[in-house]
């Protein structure tokens, strides 16, 4: 093989793999994938906050009762239990459960209130997109702070 | 944990039933009702005294999670079938679904950033695109949640809210297509006729969307019937998206209408905490921001025991049959391993191909327990990237989605 047949060989061949790239790029550009769109700006560097925010505890006791799938579990497990025939849906009764069911009745059934294990901070989130997003009417500061110490004492978390 | 009982002068609950359109019930509260005079008066002392009775005689078996709005799940024994039942899929509703449906009169519009809006009668998309018939699988992004510790705000769903069964309709790709896809389509907003809990018309229950490659996947279909039938009211009779593999939630039910954004959608339940999970991984509890976290695309690799049930009592040396489905979100399932003793030891179970893309995979395996006592059977599903499942709950999140750890059934070998 000549030189000059070498030389032209090898400009074959890099033009060859250049149009390859270029179709390739033109290809996958044109393409939609399911992550062509914009995703909301670069995750803010919150790890520090989230390391101190840690409890020291790795979490083992993480378990599922295989003959009680239902049950057994103490996120949805305690003496109270929904009950359409009870006057108040099987609420517990202590200070504040009128309240609970008079206004979180209105819109949905004790039903999800009582699947609920939150602590504080969760029942004060979830009053709060309540009222901001769900349209319930805001609560008088006296009767939101009897809610909250109910909602946390009967459903709290452990 | 004190417990007082019922005092007699606070309002019970038969009083606030026969009081709740009176204003005696706001003054027994001492606080205003929000909307109530958006309630439609009829329907809620009638949704309130019914309980749960109807709901399971129109989905026998299945366990109510919440009966307003409703939320139903099934045993997975109960999912046992090739291709699910209509009366055993679960349910998963955000807001009351409408009194009154008239297929025949139902309208759905097509508009946004399309070239032609559109709108079309059931008959229209019957006779003017192709009709398809597919197994699907709709899982909720929640199923699972119970076993998140600390627990997780939301339906505390266990294993059951997962169904496939086959959908009829036409793809939302052709329809798109023939409205016309501008440049500048991004994603899709779906709007249903159900109505949101507080009763106010301004509010939708849910609506969410997906990016436009999604919604022109030819599985992607809106809907019409179920195994050839009309499909449960609860189910979003007479109109419903199917958005295979991802989060429920995308498949919107009694659809109305399609718009065409040209960005993510902002819809009821597409922000804040809702259907979305951290961009990064967070210890267990920790409190998120929202702009930390990313909306749920496709749903992980899972799998199910729909046979024996558990707790059942076999002989000791006998051969048993267990079996059940394994799914991927958008993938494909290469593999379905068992295991007898705590997961110790794996075996390879035989595993179908999908009917169709989409479509769950059965598989199916014998075993012989050797001696007395109780086992558990793991099912351990790997998709065709390799992920597997884990016998935990992976990743914790603030509203714990995405659990796909590994089903067990109890055995005990007499």
């Amino acid at each position: 093989m000549t030189k000059s047949k070498r030389i032209i060989n090898r400009i074959l061949i890099l033009a060859g793999m250049v149009l390859i790239v270029l179709s390739l790029v033109k290809l996958f550009g044109a393409s939609r994938t399911i992550t062509d769109y914009p995703t909301a700006s670069k995750t803010p560097d919150r790890m520090t906050e989230q390391a101190d925010d840690w409890s020291g505890e790795i979490a083992y006791g993480v378990t599922y009762a295989a003959l009680t799938p239902l049950g057994g579990d103490e996120n949805v497990t305690a003496d109270v239990r929904f009950d359409p025939a009870d006057d108040y849906w099987g609420l517990p009764r202590s200070d504040g459960v009128d309240l609970v069911a008079g206004y979180c009745s209105v819109c949905h059934s004790l039903a999800i209130v009582m699947q609920q294990r939150q602590d504080v901070e969760g029942w004060t989130y979830l009053l709060d997109w309540m009222e901001e997003k769900q349209g319930m009417a805001p609560l008088l500061a006296d009767d939101r702070a009897v809610i909250l110490a109910y909602l946390s004492r009967e459903f709290g978390s452990h | 944990m004190t417990r007082q009982p019922s005092e007699p002068d606070k309002p019970s609950r038969r009083i606030l039933l026969k009081s709740i359109t009176g204003a005696s019930f706001l003054s027994a509260l001492g606080a205003p009702i929000p909307f109530l005079g958006n309630l439609p008066t009829g329907l809620v002392p009638v949704a309130l005294a019914q309980g749960t009775s109807s709901l399971s005689q129109q989905k026998p078996g299945l366990t109510v999670l919440n009966d307003r709005p409703v939320n139903m799940e099934t045993p997975p024994h109960l999912l046992d079938d090739a291709v699910t039942p209509a009366a055993r899929m679960f349910v998963r509703n955000n807001g009351l679904p409408p009194a009154s449906v008239d297929a025949h009169s139902w309208n759905v519009r097509v508009d946004g950033e399309v070239e032609t809006p559109l709108d079309l009668s059931i008959d229209d998309l019957k006779t003017q695109f192709e009709t398809v018939s597919l197994q699907l699988q709709i899982e909720c992004a929640g199923n699972g949640r119970r076993f998140m510790k600390p627990a997780a705000r939301g339906n505390q769903w266990s294993f059951g809210a997962i169904s496939c069964a086959t959908w009829t309709g036409v793809r939302l790709r052709d329809v798109l297509d023939r409205a016309g896809l501008k440049e500048n389509a991004l994603y899709t907003a779906h709007y249903g006729a159900d109505t949101h809990l507080s009763g106010d018309p301004a509010k939708h229950p849910i609506s969410r969307g997906v990016p436009i490659a999604k919604a022109m996947e030819p599985h992607t279909l809106i809907a019409f019937a179920v195994n050839g039938d009309d499909m449960p009211p609860l189910n979003g009779h007479p109109l419903r998206l199917v958005t295979p593999g991802w989060p429920g939630s995308c498949s919107q039910k009694w659809l109305t209408r399609i718009e065409v954004r040209d960005q993510i959608h902002d819809g009821a339940k597409m922000t804040g905490q809702s259907y979305r999970v951290p961009r990064a991984p967070v210890h267990p509890g920790a409190s998120v921001a929202d702009e930390d976290m990313a909306i749920i695309e496709s749903l992980p690799v899972k799998s199910l025991i729909t046979a024996p049930q558990t707790g059942i009592r076999v002989s000791t040396g006998d051969t048993i049959e267990v079996r059940g489905h394994a799914w991927a979100g958008d993938l494909d399932v290469a593999a379905l391993d068992i295991s007898i003793d705590f997961g110790a030891s794996w075996s390879p179970a035989d595993l179908s191909a999908p009917t169709n893309k989409y479509a769950w995979q059965h598989w199916r395996s014998e075993i012989r327990l050797p001696e007395a006592g109780y086992y558990e059977i793991w099912a351990r599903a790997r998709d065709a990237e390799g992920h597997m499942q884990p016998p935990i709950p992976p990743g914790w999140n603030p509203r714990g989605y995405l659990n796909n750890m590994q089903h067990r059934i109890a055995v005990f070998a007499l």
